[in-house]
């Protein structure tokens, strides 16, 4: 039985005491291109960026000799690789692919198109960032044309004629092999031109297709259509997903590699269910073994990572398993060098995030940075040592227990900390994390299904007490149901069948417990979230608040709210207030909405006791009503609310704040400059024609 | 007539310039655009920017020691000088298809006859005087022939003006005989492990080596440990290079390929793709033309409409679907500009024809007697092959620059370096404050483009009868 | 023919057009490479089952023949389907980008047309001067360099080195809230790209001007006007300009059917936020509903340019009108 003593909101891990946020905004701006990006991180326009290239760092060369940019540098936990289709002749003969492996200069890959960034790698998981995971006991194959011609002799591929190597079953030329690089980077493209050159000299033909990713998709992750691609992941502290990637029956669009092995079935099987870590890491010994051995892949590199960032920004976070410092806990726990609290983030973004959501995303990359900060975990791994932190759980325990059946299994208890809340005031409770569970293994949602396999059923013993069981006694199971799932609130979810499809951002419903909230997002321009000035991890002398309010008991105050989408008003959304206490609801207030599009709800503080409240209004507008497509109409806005006693001099007042939605100013601008020019020019014009005899 | 137009000679001119240029490519410069590589360091400067930039620097003049007289280079720091030879028996052969070797002739370093310890150094001393370098490599291939009991470890140092030395790699001690090889990964400062090792920091580069201007060595230090053994050590292709931050006219691009070769050759394909797809359309805008000003009627009205619809398509994001679909490859590119250029050519040439049909001296000749064939012989095709000609030198430089736009969204040929090509790698690389790479191929497009339309002008006012002064 | 014959006639060719440009639409966006559920199976780990649905939600199961039937009707009911990336109305997405590259082009090509015309004019009142010759030649110049290249420099200098403009957008982060400051911060935010387009575009407009105006000035009649004594200001603007014009306006018409086709490389330059953007990701992300919605759209904006301006020669030609 493991358990972690109880842990308080500051506990240190190996980046200081965990408190935050102190920006009160974290802009992402988005930009069309990554070098765009870059040039805007080197002109100062944003302080931290979502991708670096080796080949970008003579640009931000100047910044780096001005001391305006710092970086961080470190292995990522990812890896580069040939990936081969391993049923398709004469790629299923295992020696033809070490024929192949032998065709890879990888010293020349790293030196002229990593220029020198990146560690070659002999195993799936070799580079240094996986610590002990790396395989120890591995085969090598030097680059060398001869020894690949001399294999391929041996297996029949003789060379023809023209030079190149002839099918030993049909007797002809064979068949060109069909190599898949994407574009979108620059050593991929390298590594793939590099192979071909090589094949050229063995004499094996070959057609390479240079594509974007969504070409690749189709067919190497649909359709396994392809001979060999330039596969990377990115993978993570924990390992037990090379499961998904090499198990026989895995779906085919997770083991692409289509690699069939029953030895290696079986050390991945005790990779994914052996109960302690040493068994885990003896088990991935041996997944390291065979993939080096049968090569359903050859491995290349794994990056050695720079990640630049202005240097006013200090107290980054670098994960290496995002690469460097632009993460979610950088935006938690970094701060700006000149000013505390309040500051502002801006964060440069080379693609549109489309439709944050923590249930699906396609965007991944830039769609997990905003749901990463806005929804929170039970638990997370150390930057630096990778073990367990608390998070929303402050501790866990994990006991066997037997499923039906008589399986072994475990219980996993998570004990929640107290005093998190949702962006909407309400508590975070156990009978969220059962619902997020339950609910996520219901929708078969894809993301997380790996994760929930095993779940048999979850309960909440107390109001902070959240109990998982599963049927299995994997090692892993802490993590799958702790670290890799965000926490979704119930009240908002349970209602929502389509979780898949649905998006939360038109309805205002991206609503978490991290600290971060959304703000506004302004499709191809930029998307904002502000910091949640009642964060739970908030450091005590924080300066980020709420909008303070006070009322008088007794005197009410109408919040009103215009929705107008390019001139139609929508009048089918809801608008509450809610007042809140300590957490616990005080009073819920319907609002009504007039025909212009206006909601108004009005609070009357007659019953409301004197004290401090937490007072939200959201604004939910459905996304049935096919005229809306547009993004943030849905909003909430939060007041720290004092009600104090009624004094003698009573002054009824009921000043209505609106916040109307800013108009589209584009067409007027556009009308304005047309008319000016259409106007200058028609009087120079008739000018001239004026001035005769 | 031609001579009078300014306009014409100028762009004759250029267009010969660089039809000069391009016929002449292989003379000018002896490196191929695409595949000479790792001429200097990536993205090289030109040389003619900053003198104090480090060139292409090889410290070891003689690094396949051909002869006795190549150890004349090196001073032997060495308590016993005598172990240090020049073999004629063995050389580095080399790697099949990877490595050329260095042909006969090597250093022999022997252990101690006497037996015991022994380390033998051997250094070459240069002068640096330029900027701290970004890049720098060495190359060795070593064999150890081993009889007895021995042991030996090979060393690569560099030595810096300060005195400092570094070892930038050895070979760890190892009994036994070996025979040749090569270090792996290859001793160069691109390598993330050496820099950690020796500089702790990922950025560090080849300028913590040769940070001042002074003098500089590379040594060889061969440690031998022998009981009752001998042990002799054969070093053989022993290249070092400090990797050139100025190269060529134009600088290297990331690779390390020479800018101004690929510029030269550049105007190769953007004439040819130019003319071709110009030809392709002037030619279908001609048939359709002349079918359909001439025959009329519903041939006519077919045509047309036909040549309307297609002209009503945005051009560029068509190509770029059709390019998408059809595979980049240059021929693909070539056929669909023409294919998608012929629309305005043909409606001109229709309308020339119409306005040719009804002027009164083709009827005068058809009252005279004169066949059909006579009267498209002798009136139609000479006006409409005037046009033609001209609509040819304005067509070109739209497709040159629609080729570019091709390219440089990433949709022409990958295996081409073309202008547009080149201006896609300057943004693909984020390179756009090197104007040396990013101006010339713009310019050049625009200068050719240029003189085409100059050209064609020129034609048109030769030709266009209403613009003759009277 | 008749005036009233004459525009029936181009009505219904338009609209035959039309038609048959939407079934080309359709063919060729199938014919691309590629599969649509692809970009969302890579992430997300799809099941057999749940790639099924996604197939049906999208339409994909059904013959090519009912997809083409189902195309046609919403394609005219203004329906242009879900995009494949976002899922979202691809009509949504299309009018949330439409008004930025109109603002965009529209400035940029009534700036460029009044510059060109005003240049076209000059030039061939002083045909083969000095003035003519590097009038055309900076045309040229501008007609050649390849647009995106400018702007990558417009950029770096205006933008990078001085800091005068900025990198990125129709808007600051966040956008203003004043409406002054919102007009002053779209029109600081479009200098850049319109100055690149412009530099680009009014060479082109200038040719065709002074070629018209070359054209009309050897007539006969201004011969006359000139022998008449009547001063060459006049002879310019007001007897050879108005003949002029009639190509001109032509030219003029076609140039906005082609605003919104015309801004995809400047708008990826600028990371502005438009049109021209959105086909090339689309075309990246296999997204065929978004771009047979713009393909559609563009469509049909030049079949209506062309209607246009085949109706405006009509009405000012008079060859036509009684012929």
């Amino acid at each position: 039985m493991i358990k972690v003593p109880s842990a308080n909101a500051a506990v240190p891990s190996s980046v200081g005491p965990l408190e935050g946020p102190y920006f009160k905004e974290i802009r992402f701006k988005i930009y069309a291109s990554s070098q765009a990006v870059t040039q805007a991180l080197v002109a100062g326009d944003v302080d931290v960026i979502d991708f670096f290239e080796a080949e970008q760092i003579p640009d931000i060369q100047p910044g780096l000799t001005a001391g305006t940019i710092n970086y961080t540098q470190g292995a990522e936990q990812g890896q580069w690789v040939f990936a081969l289709q391993c049923q398709r002749y004469p790629l299923n003969i295992t020696d033809f692919r070490r024929a192949i492996a032998h065709l890879v200069d990888k010293n020349k890959i790293v030196a002229e198109g990593l220029q020198g960034l990146a560690y070659k790698i002999e195993t799936f998981c070799g580079s240094p960032g996986y610590g002990d995971w790396a395989g120890r006991d591995y085969v090598t194959y030097e680059f060398s044309p001869t020894k690949a011609g001399e294999i391929l002799d041996r297996l029949g591929f003789v060379k023809g004629a023209d030079g190149k190597r002839i099918d030993p079953k049909t007797g002809l030329t064979m068949r060109p092999l069909v190599i898949y690089a994407r574009v979108e980077h620059p050593h991929r493209i390298f590594s793939a031109r590099e192979l071909a050159r090589q094949m050229d000299v063995v004499g094996i033909p070959y057609e390479l297709n240079e594509v974007p990713r969504a070409v690749t998709s189709a067919k190497v992750f649909l359709e396994q259509d392809y001979d060999i691609y330039t596969a990377g992941w990115g993978g993570g502290p924990d390992v037990d997903w090379m499961y998904d990637n090499f198990y026989s029956t895995s779906p085919p669009s997770m083991n692409f590699m289509l690699f069939r092995n029953s030895t290696m079935d079986a050390a991945l099987d005790r990779l994914k269910f052996s109960p302690t870590r040493e068994q885990c890491v003896q088990a991935q010994q041996e997944v390291e073994r065979i993939v080096s051995e049968q090569l359903p892949c050859i491995p290349l590199y794994a990056k050695a990572y720079i990640s630049p960032y202005s240097s006013r920004v200090t107290h980054v976070v670098d994960l290496a398993w995002r690469s460097g410092v632009t993460n979610w806990m950088t935006f938690f726990y970094a701060r700006d060098r000149d000013q505390k609290y309040g500051s502002v983030l801006n964060v440069g973004w080379s693609s549109d995030p489309q439709q944050p959501s923590p249930l699906y995303n396609i965007n991944w990359w830039w769609d997990g940075m905003v749901v990463d900060t806005v929804y929170e975990y039970l638990m997370d791994a150390d930057p630096v040592t990778f073990k367990e932190i608390p998070w929303l759980a402050k501790s866990w325990s994990v006991e066997p227990w037997t499923a039906s059946g008589d399986i072994p299994g475990l219980k996993i208890t998570y004990n929640l900390v107290e005093n998190a809340t949702w962006h909407d005031g309400l508590p975070v409770t156990a009978d969220d994390v059962v619902f997020t569970w339950l609910y996520t293994q219901r929708e078969a949602n894809p993301v997380y299904i790996s994760y929930l396999l095993n779940l048999v059923t979850a309960e909440a013993t107390d109001r902070f007490t959240a109990v998982a069981y599963l049927n299995t006694t994997s090692y892993w199971a802490l993590h799958w149901l702790g670290e890799n799932i965000p926490m979704i609130p119930k009240h908002i979810w349970e209602n929502i069948t389509n979780s898949v499809q649905y998006q939360p951002i038109t309805e205002g419903n991206l609503i978490g417990s991290g600290s971060y909230k959304f703000k506004e997002y302004r499709p191809g321009e930029y998307f904002i979230i502000e910091a949640n000035p009642n964060y739970w991890r908030r450091p005590k002398d924080s300066t980020l608040g709420l909008t303070p309010l006070t009322l008088t008991q007794g005197e009410s105050r109408t919040f009103s709210k215009a929705v107008v989408y390019h001139g139609t008003p929508i009048t089918n959304g809801t608008y509450t207030l809610t007042l809140t206490s300590a957490g616990e609801l005080v009073k819920t207030v319907t609002g009504s909405v007039a025909s212009n599009g206006t909601y108004s709800a009005t609070l009357d503080t007659t019953s409301i006791q004197p004290g401090k409240y937490l007072l939200g209004l959201k604004l939910a507008v459905p996304v049935s009503v096919p005229e809306i497509g547009m993004v943030g109409l849905g909003s909430l806005d939060q007041y720290d609310l004092t009600v104090q006693a009624p004094t003698p001099t009573t002054t009824t007042t009921t000043p209505t704040t609106t916040t109307p939605v800013p108009m589209d100013y584009t067409l007027i601008v556009g009308a304005l400059v047309v008319i000016v020019v259409i106007v200058a020019a028609g009087y120079v014009v008739l000018r001239r024609r004026g001035s005769t005899t | 007539m031609y001579s009078r137009s300014r306009m014409g000679i100028a762009g004759l001119a250029i267009l010969l310039i660089f039809a000069g240029i391009a016929s002449a490519a292989p003379y000018l410069t002896p490196y191929d655009p695409q595949l000479t590589m790792q001429l200097a360091s990536f993205r090289a400067k030109p040389e003619w920017l900053d003198p104090s930039l480090p060139r292409n620097m090889y410290p070891i003049s003689d690094p396949t020691f051909a002869s006795s007289n190549s150890l004349q280079e090196w001073t032997r720091v060495a308590p016993n000088p005598s172990l240090v030879s020049w073999s004629g028996k063995e050389g580095y052969p080399g790697i099949p298809e990877v490595d050329t070797g260095s042909g006969p002739g090597s250093i022999e370093i022997s252990s101690n006859p006497t037996g015991g310890n022994s380390t033998v150094s051997i250094e070459k001393t240069f002068a640096y005087t330029y900027d701290p370098p970004r890049r720098f490599s060495i190359h060795i291939a070593y064999k150890v022939i081993v009889e007895g009991n021995a042991r030996w470890n090979i060393q690569v140092q560099a030595k810096r003006a300060d005195g400092t030395v570094l070892t930038l790699w050895e070979s760890r001690e190892q009994t036994g005989s070996i025979d040749w090889s090569v270090p792996s990964p290859p001793i160069d400062t691109n390598d993330v492990v050496l820099r950690l090792r020796l500089f702790k920091d990922v950025l560090a580069d080849a300028s913590r080596l040769f940070p001042v201007q002074g003098d500089y060595s590379v040594i060889l230090r061969v440690s031998t440990m022998t009981e009752g053994g001998t042990a002799r050590v054969y070093v053989d292709d022993f290249k070092a290079r400090i990797w050139g931050e100025a190269f060529g006219h134009l600088g290297t691009d990331n690779y390390g390929r020479d800018i101004f070769t690929q510029l030269i050759y550049g105007s190769r394909i953007s004439i040819v793709i130019g003319t071709f797809s110009a030809i392709i359309a002037v030619v279908l805008g001609l048939i359709v033309g002349l079918a359909a000003g001439y025959i009329g009627g519903w041939v006519d009205e077919f045509l047309m409409r036909t040549n309307d619809i297609l002209l009503t398509i945005p051009g560029l994001p068509f190509l770029i679907v059709l390019t998408a679909v059809l595979g980049p490859s240059i021929w693909s590119v070539i056929v669909l500009i023409g294919l998608l250029g012929w629309m305005g050519i043909a409606r001109l040439i229709r309308s020339q024809v119409l306005s040719l049909r009804t002027k009164a001296f083709v009827e005068a000749s058809r009252a005279s007697g004169g066949g059909t064939r006579h009267i498209i012989r002798k009136h139609l095709i000479p006006n409409v092959m005037t046009m033609a000609y001209t609509q040819l030198a304005l067509t070109v430089p739209g497709a040159i620059v629609t080729e570019a736009a091709l390219s440089f969204l990433g949709l022409g040929d990958p295996f081409l370096q073309t202008w547009g090509k080149m201006l896609h790698d300057v943004q693909y690389y984020g390179a756009v404050a090197e104007w040396w790479w990013a101006a010339p191929p713009g310019i050049c497009i625009a200068l050719l483009s240029m003189a085409f339309v100059f050209i064609g002008y020129a034609l048109d006012d030769i030709f266009n009868p209403k613009l003759r002064k009277r | 023919m008749g005036l009233r014959s004459y525009v029936a006639k181009r009505a219904v060719f338009a609209a035959v057009t039309i038609f048959i440009i939407m079934t080309l639409n359709f063919v060729i966006f199938r014919l691309m490479p590629g599969n649509p559920i692809s970009m969302v199976a890579d992430v997300v780990r799809l099941r057999a089952e749940q790639i099924q649905r996604l197939y049906e939600l999208f339409g994909l199961d059904k013959p090519l023949w009912d997809q083409y039937v189902q195309y046609v009707i919403q394609t005219l009911k203004g329906f242009y389907g879900y995009s494949f990336y976002t899922q979202r109305p691809v009509s949504d997405e299309i009018m949330q980008r439409l008004p930025n590259t109109l603002l965009l082009l529209g400035t940029a090509t009534v700036l460029s047309i009044v510059i060109g015309m005003v240049v076209g004019i000059v030039a061939a009142a002083r045909r083969g001067s000095v003035i003519d010759i590097s009038a055309i030649s900076f045309g040229f110049l501008g007609n050649s360099v390849p647009v995106f290249w400018l702007g990558l420099i417009l950029l770096v200098v205006f933008g990078v080195k001085l800091q005068w403009f900025p990198l990125r957008g129709t808007t600051s982060v966040p956008t203003p809230t004043e409406p002054l400051a919102i007009v002053t911060d779209i029109l600081w935010h479009m200098t850049l790209p319109t100055l690149a387009l412009v530099i680009i575009l009014f060479g082109g407009y200038a040719l065709v001007m002074r070629a018209a105006m070359i054209d009309v000035l050897t007539e006969d009649y201004i011969t006359l006007a000139r022998a008449k004594g009547i001063d060459e200001r006049t002879v310019l603007y007001k007897h050879a300009l108005r003949n002029a014009m009639l190509p001109m306006v032509t030219v003029i018409a076609l140039a906005f059917g082609f605003l919104l086709s015309g801004a995809l490389l400047t708008e990826t330059v600028f990371s502005w936020y438009g049109l021209g953007r959105y086909i090339w990701d689309a075309i990246l992300k296999q997204d065929y509903p978004a771009l047979q919605g713009i393909f559609f759209i563009i469509s049909v904006m030049v079949v209506a340019a062309n209607l246009i301006a085949d109706l405006i020669y009509g009405v000012l030609d008079p060859r036509i009108r009684y012929d």
